[in-house]
């Protein structure tokens, strides 16, 4: 009697262990998963960032080069009218040309690596292979 | 930073199709049939008791098993013990990448079947005896 009570004791011992065992490995996993999409929406958030910045850079260049072309030949007093003006029109075309090569030489998006994306282990559980096959029979009679 | 690694679940398969097993057997089958005398019976030795032609020569299924099969029958009064058969047939030559190919004039020894237990043949005797030989492990396509 009391090794039966005994074995089913221990029993329900094990399977209450296990049960907290597998709650702390669930939480331990879900906390460690939830850290991870937090970083990784960082992550994502800086690639958004970086690619929003990319995507206006042209324009950038663009403004910033027929601004600093059209002032500095507006300011320069050694000038005259003439030269002002093809500066500035030099300037003004010359610009969209710079910010179009730009943004045909540089790539136009990319991709930051995510940390719930990273390569997985890989575990072979099985395998098949071919077997020989052979039979016989022989009669002597 | 340690990430979590999921173990993944790949079972690794490669193997002969049915069509391709078939495909290697019936050529095999052909080059023998095109040889003859296309068996040798050998002693424990290795030396030759007995040649002649194989019959019954088939290529089929089973399960999956794709096979070749022959008859070796003997009713001469030839006496003999034997171990081993040796089955040769001629070689089919296609060059890599090409449709090209045929029939060489090598005969090469395709199939090399030892028996369980070493057989004699008295000369009162026939000889009657099915041998298969298969690739076990084979796919649908």
């Amino acid at each position: 009697m009391s090794e039966y009570l005994f074995g089913w004791v221990s029993g329900a011992l094990e399977t209450l262990f296990d049960i907290i065992k597998d709650f702390f490995v669930y939480l331990g996993t879900s906390i460690w998963n939830a850290i991870i999409w937090v970083v990784d929406q960082i992550i994502g958030i800086v690639e958004w960032l970086i690619n929003s910045f990319r995507s206006w850079l042209p324009y950038a260049i663009m403004v910033t080069l027929m601004w600093f072309g059209a002032t500095h030949a507006f300011k320069d007093s050694q000038l005259g009218i003439e030269q002002k003006a093809i500066r500035t029109l030099g300037s003004i075309l010359l610009a969209p040309i710079v910010a179009m090569v730009f943004d045909a030489l540089v790539p136009s998006s990319f991709v930051l690596p995510r940390i719930s994306a990273s390569p997985k282990e890989i575990s072979i559980s099985e395998s098949h292979y071919h077997e020989q096959y052979t039979y016989e029979d022989v009669t002597i009679s | 930073m340690e990430t979590l690694k999921v173990e993944e679940t790949e079972i690794r398969h490669s193997s002969f199709t049915f069509d391709g097993a078939m495909m290697m057997l019936d050529t095999m089958r052909d080059g023998i049939e095109a040889v003859s005398p296309n068996y040798e019976l050998l002693d424990e030795a290795g030396n030759v008791v007995k040649s002649g032609d194989v019959t019954g020569l088939s290529v089929f299924s089973m399960e999956d098993v794709a096979l070749i099969s022959f008859i070796i029958n003997d009713t001469t009064t030839d006496t003999y013990t034997f171990r081993r058969v040796r089955v040769s047939g001629r070689v089919y030559v296609s060059a890599a990448g090409s449709s090209f190919g045929g029939w060489s004039g090598l005969t090469q020894v395709m199939i090399n079947h030892t028996f369980a237990q070493n057989y004699t043949k008295g000369s009162a005797q026939t000889l009657h005896a099915v041998v298969r030989t298969g690739i076990k492990g084979c796919t649908g396509s």
